[in-house]
């Protein structure tokens, strides 16, 4: 087996940075707790991988990997497929709930005006 | 003291009435507002033919973006203190007086209505979950808190002007241990709940382990790192 430490403190320090650049944005009220929790799940499985790099190297000969970086690289891809996907009906949701606010205010907009004008003296 | 009830609903169309005809009919002292959540039954008509206080979003927030729509509510018309309250019939009036006393004599900023303060726990699913949740704000905050699920919390003018201009102020177990930690007091007072009158709890097996997750990563990590602005 090749020298894994290189690739350890690689996995290490990339879960350390995200993990303090959520908490800055935390501290900064600038991130839903929602959203946070999801990024620090993520660093902390990467760190799992780094410490025990076994479960990898198991589960990437059970499937005949012809490396086990790639077994990372695949579980690292799938996550994100996975958050990007979640943005996506997010932002749907969002432009939705958007086309429904402006429609409704409009309206609403439309009913004072007319009131008003009804209500005018002439 | 000027209290306002909130009374956040989604889809509470059959019960909304009886609870609200509760509160006017035999506590008529105490101001209510119900925060319609954008619901897709009929909860905001039942509203306006009965002519209750109403304000009505008209997309749907989720619990936390509706409670704290009505403490802003609140805010801007001056209360000094607010009330959680379910629109499904779980919570009993009979209990505000006796959270108002506590917050004004005790002058404590939050007071929970607790179901095990002095009952005995009983085993379900639900007071499992409590427990759990009890026992991670004990160990990070080192104060114990009964029963912190319950919906039934009173906040004083401070914690109005904090939930009413901040991110991250759902009315939770979370957000509680947050300010228990940053040194806001609290009191629980026994209170007796009934069970749902009409519709379906939230409460299935994966949606409760859901929570349990998000409590627990949230109460023993998040909420260490933030910052405290009011």
């Amino acid at each position: 087996m090749e020298n894994q430490v290189p690739l350890m403190a690689m996995l290490v320090l990339a879960s350390v940075i995200s993990t303090f650049f959520v908490l800055q944005k935390l501290r900064k009220s600038k991130i839903n707790i929602g959203e946070a929790i999801f990024w620090f799940l993520g660093s902390f499985m990467l760190i799992i991988i780094a410490i025990f790099p076994n479960t990898v190297l198991f589960i990437s000969n059970v499937l005949n990997f012809d490396s086990p970086i790639n077994l990372v690289f695949l579980i690292i891809i799938f996550l994100l497929l996975l958050k990007v996907f979640l943005l996506s009906l997010k932002m749907c949701e969002i432009q939705n709930k958007l086309r429904l606010l402006v429609q409704d205010y409009a309206i609403k907009e439309y009913e004072k005006e007319k009131t008003y004008t009804e209500n005018k003296p002439l | 003291m000027k209290l306002l009830i909130v009374i956040p609903a989604y889809n509470e169309a059959e019960s909304i009435k009886r609870v609200v005809d509760n509160l006017c009919l035999n506590y008529p002292q105490f101001d209510y507002v119900i925060v319609n959540d954008g619901s897709r039954d009929e909860t905001a008509l039942v509203c306006r033919q009965n002519n209750y206080n109403l304000l009505d979003l008209p997309v749907n927030l989720g619990l936390d973006g509706a409670f704290n729509a009505g403490v802003k509510y609140a805010y801007r018309n001056n209360y000094d203190c607010v009330l959680q309250f379910d629109g499904d019939g779980q919570h009993d009036p009979q209990y505000i007086q006796p959270m108002l006393d506590v917050l004004m004599e005790q002058k404590v900023s939050i007071v929970i209505g607790s179901r095990f303060k002095n009952d005995k726990r009983r085993f379900n699913l639900r007071a499992v979950g409590n427990t759990l949740i009890s026992f991670s704000m004990l160990v990070t905050t080192g104060k114990r808190v009964t029963d912190p699920t319950s919906g039934m919390r009173m906040y004083d003018r401070s914690m109005i002007k904090e939930f009413s201009s901040n991110i991250n102020y759902a009315p939770e177990p979370d957000t509680i241990s947050y300010l228990i930690k940053n040194g806001v007091t609290f009191k629980e007072i026994p209170v007796q709940m009934f069970e749902r009158l009409n519709g379906e709890s939230y409460l299935n097996l994966t949606s409760a382990a859901k929570y349990m997750l998000y409590m627990s990563v949230s109460i023993f990590f998040i909420q260490f790192f933030r910052k405290r602005t009011k």
